[in-house]
């Protein structure tokens, strides 16, 4: 059959859109790749247990394939967490007296030592408390301090249990002293502890509690002075004596004066501190009084004669109460290193600094101009309208970092948060004076949950039961880390889409992560759609992604994603790079004037970010809400409390980026159910007279309404007035039916005749690509000259292509420009030998497959070059492009590097002009690569790239690739008759299913593929009355590239996809499939097609019923639990039975609303350990969900409470030389024969661990008992003394 | 010209391995003679040998403080040209770090041992030369057992001899004989060991440790944490200073890390 030049032509535009398609397809296809990669459990992606690294690393987790070589022992196909060695508990050194947590059992082995399985180390006796040393308090657990008592030298065992770090920190303060005589040496008196003088003098008679030496009643040799001194470890300045004790606070108007008496008594016995001079105050720089506190901002030090000011001199002795409050101290930098704030900061206070504006801000976005006519001075003229709509978009530009300064001894200090903006400084200021209105402010750097907005997007449906996407956008407007962006270009293209506030930082040179999937978020397709009308195609659905406004739109969700798009870095420059749009205008960078990107670059003063409802991540946690109160942050350790939002704010992003997922898929299907929904069929009731004229009438009408063009519901209007006009026609005017009904068989014939009423799509798409650097190294150096504000590899890196930091780690760490050597990058092929062959010529190569022929249609080939001389980045081509800045489409991406390939997809070879089955004919392809090195030296020649396609025909049919769900999950609900099922093909095709094996033509039910045009029916119509836009014929003319186009738009990395919902009646659940490929031969060609003889799987496809419902059949723990420390560790357990195979995926919820996955589920036992609950009462949600969409749902409720009891001695009596204890409780029980103040763990264990308790007694002696119980509650002095009486 | 540039290289060649050469062997030999030979008074030998002892591991203390107490450190990060051991460590994102040195104050005494044990019993065996020489007979074990305490602010050192084999010096009638020598030094290592302990497992158990707050809690302890590396690499570097002695102990901790992008 010979082809005319016009077919020819056709398939030669045919193919060259079809390679285009290919190039734009491998990015969504990479982003496809890389979104599962989180889930998807790949050979190179599988982990091994190392019990030991060769670097010395213990219980480490290593990729599969390299894990041999890296493991001093032999690695474990599993997670450590299923490793007994690797077991994380929380290990007790006894010898220490030191609990660490999360510590594996092979470390924790040796020695004095014992392994216990809570990781979070919540045991009675790794509590901490008050340990009392001396003059010296220490915040550490019993075991410690019986340690430290013992290693100071000390006899007195001093622990209060249940106090506060600040408490001890208060005791340390008050500890009692007093004067300590001694009867034969030269300075015969000091001061000390009771404890101390006892064992230097050997008697408590000695030890004066409260008195000072000098007191005159004690007749010492040591008098008054008007000498101070500082004291290790104290405040304030303190006076001294002639023997060099330490007397009281320094106070001027208490040096000692005979003749007064409050400095008589001032010099006998010892004030406190809150008896001393101004107490409430610091006393900075005060000249009379030495009561310093460092917490409000002063502490004894040196007056600097010359150097501190004379007015602030001391009245007596070389000692002030130092300011240590901060000064003039910048409060706002810029990223030039220009201080736009100075300020004063108390000692302690921390702020944030931005060097940018941060969050998200609301800003006019100039979309376009409308044509008006207005009336100047009476004559008509023609004037723009600026079409302005109000964006709200993130605005940390790329390279941009927050940092937290502090005030701390006086000195002023910065640091930066986390890299990446994984971090953010948030800040809280308190009003500390009402009436001057002062404010202390405190800041932390804290996890940005920018992974959790994005988590909002995906449909949870598959996750989590119960939640619908208004519930995960309300979920995001509580988040403070988060705001819902409404996404509204079209009628049909819009939606919510929740992102993050402060915009999250990817590496640039993609060393360490990759941004690029997060920005694929916002590679989005729109599909515009088009109908005939008399008048000729007219734009009906989606038009305005033709225009100015999606590219601003799509590039507004882009950049806010993170950095991605084209936007602005830390220097003020925008590039354009990251941004594509096909089918609409480009992106420039005078677009974005108006959007005054370079007021990002500047902080905004007084700006802050939201430090967030810490009771919110509790509760996304499930940690009970009550435990942000501060009094329970506090209540077991000052530095563990505060911080413990913090930490507990990582373990939010452990789960929230495993979920990140395909949330690009929204746009597309808005546009596509809104074409679905909005489709009606018109029916003709050809029978009743009067009812038959009014259907007719109506008909002409629907159709009169269409041809013109009109929306649905004026083509519905129309027909309704048809349908009254023939009516009444008929029953008053005596109009002929028959005629009515002619003309309407008339009017449907032209339709179809001049194709009225076809519906046609076009495609705009959007690509999102991580931020791309500006060329060159120029502005390096505006990282190295910020004093304040240290460079780091990120922001460095995003000054230019060329800046490199180097020295990292080091003080001289810098950013600097590589060389620029003016040559452009050399390429040379990148060969993947094992599967090709390569035939190298000038300037470019052939690839063929491994046994040098050409490739079969539809094969993927993996193409590539490299740049031999430097890093370079690259741009590919099927059209040879006539400079670097004129080729649109990156290989593969903007990343410098010296390696660049993709994976194409060859298409077949009739697309390449091989029509017909001729061995000797091929198709022939050409790629065209140039590239530019990091300063912008560019390729001036292409570098081509030759491969060939075998011609056709195309003999084999269609292969299943993938079902989804897989055979062996595929389940029905219980009660259900609905199954969806995705198949997935290895090339474009057509499929149907049946409940018996037939041929494909038999077969009665329809999947819809991926090119599928039924989901628009012919005769359907959509009228969008505010997008009608006339359209150019020529738009919409290369109808066979849109329906290639559909088909690779579907493309997935598991082959073209084609849905159906099974209706599953009388258990009759087996299905077989057949597919017909090639269905752009349809209705024309149909005798190419192949249909596959043979169902796939042959056997079918069984969809396995639920034989019960899903039960949750036990939660634990459920009524009172009693524990003896806060806070509790406590363990949730369901399980589950029924359903479709007997597991289930469990989720629990504190409020009933935000559910969490159980940290072991996917069984018919799910369990889930909670480590900071405390004392109350508690209801926990549980909802679980299996396979086949079978729910459950259960609660339970506990109370848990602390038993600070002791155990009370009911009974004690001896017999036959025995002495027998009874206690009210379970318990345990240990004597001495000396006193009461002794160390349990040290003394003789009774015998007995319930409430009998015996040991053997001797007559006059004494028994001093304690007891303990399950809790560890023991008392402080005896449970009872026993001596057994001759 | 050719022939110049050779010989340049050749003499830089030498001179390089003469440094190096100098400097292990300054190491190696004189700083560790610099510990053994030290004036023996022949009527108080506990002086030297505690003195030895005391030397011996005050210098292996010096030298775990900028590791992060390792001798030979392997599981390290590179800052500021200190090898800096991951005392708490995990390979993964987003997950709390794993404490790699439970026993911490345990491990440091036993670095210290395995340093200063060699060097003490040299200095037994000088001890015995030198005695020897002035016609002692001497007679002790070669193995004498050095066990290192570390207590708040100094280091007990204490040596035993076998109990059937103490050092015996005898010359005459005279019989001198010594079981045990107990020394100690101030070194605030214990002090800051238990620190680095509090800051790790906080690490381990909640990703964070505020320095702040420790700071405005404790103003006699400076503690400084810089972010370093990338990757695997990556880890914060805390450095505890004791405000009194200067001294400075340095440990990495990668904790909760979050990567850059996915």
């Amino acid at each position: 059959m010979k082809e005319n030049k016009k077919d020819v032509i056709k398939r030669e535009s045919i193919c060259y859109l079809e390679i285009l398609i290919m190039i734009v397809a491998t990015f969504a296809f990479a982003y496809l790749v890389a979104i599962p990669e989180t889930k998807l459990v790949s050979a190179e992606m599988a982990i091994d247990c190392c019990i030991q690294t060769k670097n010395g690393q213990y219980c480490q987790e290593l990729p599969y394939t390299n894990c041999s070589s890296q493991c001093n022992s032999i690695c474990q196909h599993t997670s450590c967490s299923n490793v007994a060695e690797c077991e994380l508990g929380c290990c007790i050194d006894n010898e220490q007296g030191n609990c660490i947590p999360n510590t594996p059992l092979t470390l924790c082995k040796e020695g004095n030592v014992e392994w216990k399985s809570d990781a979070s180390c919540n045991y009675e006796k790794c509590k901490s408390g008050c340990c009392v040393l001396g003059d010296k308090t220490a915040f550490v657990n019993s075991r410690k301090c019986e340690i430290l008592t013992s290693l100071n030298g000390l006899s007195q065992y001093e622990f209060y249990p249940g106090e506060t770090e600040a408490e001890c920190i208060s005791r340390e303060k008050s500890v009692t002293k007093g004067a300590c005589l001694f009867i034969d040496k030269e300075t015969n008196c000091k001061i000390t502890t009771k404890d101390e003088c006892v064992r230097l003098t050997g008697s408590y008679s000695n030890f004066y509690e409260n008195y000072l030496c000098t007191a005159p009643e004690l007749n010492t040799t040591c008098k008054p002075t008007t000498n101070t001194t500082c004291v290790d470890g104290k405040d304030e300045v303190y006076f001294i004596d002639t023997c060099g004790n330490i007397a009281n606070i320094y106070d001027s108007s208490k040096v000692y004066n005979p003749s007064n008496n409050a400095s008589v008594e001032y010099w006998k016995r010892i004030f406190s501190k809150n008896e001393s001079c101004s107490s409430s105050v610091g006393n900075i720089n005060s000249k009379s009084c030495g009561n310093c506190d460092y917490l409000l901002g002063s502490r004894c030090n040196l007056y600097r004669t010359g150097v501190d000011p004379e007015s602030v001199a001391p009245d007596y002795g070389d000692y002030i109460c130092r300011d240590l409050n901060c000064y003039h101290v910048p409060l706002a930098i810029n990223t030039k290193g220009d201080v736009l704030l100075w300020g004063d900061k108390k000692q302690g206070e921390s702020w944030c600094i931005y060097e940018n504006l941060i969050g998200n801000v609301t800003q006019q976005l100039l979309l376009g101009y409308r044509t008006r006519f207005v009336i100047v001075n009476g004559s008509p003229n023609i004037i723009k309208v600026p079409i302005i709509e109000s964006t709200v978009s993130g605005t940390d530009p790329v390279g941009s970092r927050h940092y937290i300064a502090q005030c701390l001894d006086g000195n002023f200090s910065i640091s930066p948060c986390d890299e990446y903006r994984n971090n953010i400084c948030v800040q809280s200021d308190v009003v500390i004076n009402n009436e001057t209105n002062e404010t202390f402010s405190f800041a932390s750097c804290r996890v940005n949950a920018w992974q959790e907005c994005l988590e909002y997007n995906y449909d949870i449906d598959e996750n989590t039961p119960g939640y619908t996407t208004n519930d995960k956008m309300n979920e995001c407007i509580q988040n403070p880390d988060c705001y819902v962006k409404q996404i509204n270009i079209d009628k049909y293209f819009k939606f919510p889409y929740c992102l993050p506030k402060y915009k999250p930082a990817f590496d640039l040179t993609r060393t360490e992560g990759d941004g690029k999937p997060i920005c694929a978020l916002a590679s989005q397709t729109c599909e515009v759609v088009y109908q005939k009308t008399i008048s000729g195609w007219k734009c009906i659905a989606n038009c305005d992604c033709r225009s100015k406004e999606f590219t601003l739109k799509m590039n507004e969700w882009c950049r806010s994603l993170g950095d991605c798009g084209a936007q602005v870095n830390v220097a003020g420059e925008v590039t354009t790079g990251g941004f594509r749009v096909s089918g609409a205008p480009k992106l420039i960078v005078a677009d974005f004037k108006d959007l005054n990107f370079t007021k990002f670059i500047s902080p905004e003063l007084g700006k802050v970010a939201d430090p967030g409802n810490l009771t919110y991540f509790f509760k996304k946690v499930g940690i009970p809400a009550d435990m942000a109160q501060p009094k329970n942050l506090f209540s077991s350790s000052f530095m563990g409390g505060i911080i413990g939002a913090a930490g507990i704010t990582y373990a939010l992003a452990s789960w929230v980026v495993s979920g990140i997922n395909g949330a690009s898929a929204k746009a597309t299907t808005t546009a596509i159910s809104a074409i679905k929904l909005t489709g009606i069929k018109a029916n003709v009731a050809p029978y009743l007279e009067k009812a038959f004229a009014a259907l007719a009438g109506a008909a002409i009408g629907y159709m009169l309404g269409k041809a013109f063009g009109l929306s649905e519901e004026e083509s519905i209007a129309l027909a309704i007035i048809g349908a009254i006009v023939s009516y009444l026609g008929v029953t008053y005017w005596s109009w002929n039916p028959v005629i009515l009904v002619g003309i309407a068989i008339i009017l449907t014939i032209l339709s179809w005749l001049f194709g009225i009423g076809e519906i046609k799509t076009k495609y705009v798409t959007a690509t999102c690509l991580p931020y791309e650097r500006p060329v060159g190294g120029d502005n390096c150096d505006l990282c190295n000259q910020n004093k304040y504000l240290e460079c780091n590899r990120y922001k460095c890196t995003s000054l230019g292509s060329a800046c490199k930091f180097i020295n990292e780690g080091t003080p001289s760490a810098k950013c600097i420009a590589s060389t620029n050597d003016h040559a452009p990058p050399i390429l040379a092929p990148l060969k993947f030998t094992e599967n090709y062959t390569y035939n190298e010529f000038a300037n470019g190569y052939e690839i063929k497959d491994k046994n040098g022929q050409c490739f079969e249609e539809w094969s993927d080939v993996n193409l590539g070059v490299t740049s031999t001389n430097k890093i370079s980045q690259c741009k590919i081509e099927t059209k040879a492009p006539t400079s670097f800045d004129s080729m649109l489409n990156y290989f593969p991406d903007t990343l410098y590097d010296y390696n660049h390939s993709m994976i194409f997809k060859l298409p077949s070879a009739n697309f390449l002009g091989a029509i017909g089955f001729d061995p000797s004919r091929t198709g022939e392809m050409r790629f065209y690569v140039r590239c530019q090195d990091d300063w912008g030296n560019k390729n001036p020649v292409d570098y081509v790239i030759k491969t060939c396609v075998k011609p056709g025909p195309d003999k084999t049919p269609a292969l299943i690739n993938k079902f989804s769900p897989e055979q062996e999950n595929a389940y029905l609900g219980f009660e259900k008759t609905n199954f969806s099922l995705t198949i997935y093909t290895n090339e474009p095709a057509e499929c149907k299913y049946s409940f018996s094996d037939k041929n494909y033509e038999e077969m009665e039910n329809n999947f819809a593929c991926g090119g599928d045009y039924n989901i628009v029916p012919l005769n359907a119509t959509i009228i969008n009355n505010n997008t009608e836009v006339d359209v150019n014929l020529s738009e919409i003319e290369q109808t066979s590239d849109d329906i290639l186009m559909e088909y690779l738009s579907k493309q997935t990395i598991f082959g073209f996809p084609c849905y159906t919902n099974v209706n599953v009646v009388n258990s009759n659940s087996t299905i077989f499939i057949r597919c017909l490929d090639q269905p752009w031969y349809k209705g024309t060609n149909e005798s190419l097609r192949n249909a596959n003889q043979q169902s796939q799987p042959p056997e079918g496809y069984q969809i396995k019923l639920s034989s019960s419902a899903l039960n949750i059949t036990s939660i634990l723990p459920s009524g009172k639990i009693m524990g003896g420390v806060e806070p509790f560790t406590i363990d949730l357990e369901a399980e589950t039975s029924g359903g479709a195979n007997d597991k289930a995926t469990c989720y629990y919820s504190f409020d009933n609303s935000i559910f969490s996955r159980f940290k072991n589920t996917d069984s018919t036992s799910h369990s889930q350990s909670f480590n900071q609950m405390i004392t109350g009462d508690y209801v926990i949600y549980v909802k679980c969900v299996d396979i086949a969409g079978n729910i459950a749902t259960a609660e339970t409720s506990f109370s848990l409470e602390i038993d600070t009891k002791t155990p009370k001695v009911i009974r004690a009596y001896s017999s036959s030389g025995i002495l027998h204890i009874i206690t009210d409780e379970d318990s345990e029980c240990a004597y001495s024969t000396k006193s009461c103040n002794f160390i349990y763990d040290n003394e003789t264990k009774m015998d007995g661990y319930g409430k009998e308790h015996t040991t053997s007694i001797i007559s006059g002696k004494t028994y001093y008992i304690k007891c303990k119980d399950l809790y560890n509650n023991l008392p402080g002095g005896c449970s009872i003394k026993v001596e057994k009486i001759q | 010209m050719i022939k110049s540039k050779k010989a340049q290289l050749t003499i830089f060649v030498i001179v390089a391995v003469l440094i190096v050469a100098i400097a292990l062997f300054y190491f190696f030999v004189i700083k560790n003679k610099s510990i053994i030979k030290q004036e023996i008074s022949f009527k108080n030998p506990e002086a030297y040998i505690e003195k030895c002892a005391r030397d011996a591991a005050s210098n292996a203390t010096n030298l775990l403080y900028d590791t992060g107490g390792y001798l030979n450190p392997k599981n390290f990060i590179l800052y500021d040209n200190k090898k800096v051991v991951y005392l708490c460590y995990t390979r993964t994102y987003y997950t709390p770090c794993i404490v790699q040195e439970p026993l911490y104050i345990q491990h440091l005494q036993d670095e210290i041992d395995s340093y200063t044990t060699p060097r003490v019993k040299a200095c037994f065996q000088y001890l015995k030369q030198e005695y020897e020489k002035r016609g002692y007979e001497v007679t002790m074990d070669d193995n004498p057992d050095v066990i290192i305490t570390l207590k708040p602010n100094k280091v007990d050192i204490n040596i035993k001899m076998n109990i059937n084999n103490e050092l015996v010096i005898k010359k005459g009638d005279e019989v001198k004989r010594y079981e045990e020598f107990k020394t100690a030094f101030n070194s605030p290592i214990y002090n800051l060991a238990n620190l680095a302990i509090e800051i790790f497992s906080q690490e381990a158990k909640y990703c964070h440790f505020s320095v702040l707050g420790y700071s405005l809690f404790y103003p006699d302890t400076k503690i400084t944490v810089n972010t370093v590396g990338t990757g695997l690499q990556k880890g914060r570097i805390y450095t505890i200073t004791d405000k009194y002695t200067n001294k400075k102990l340095y440990f990495a901790v990668r904790s909760c890390e979050i990567p850059p992008g996915v």
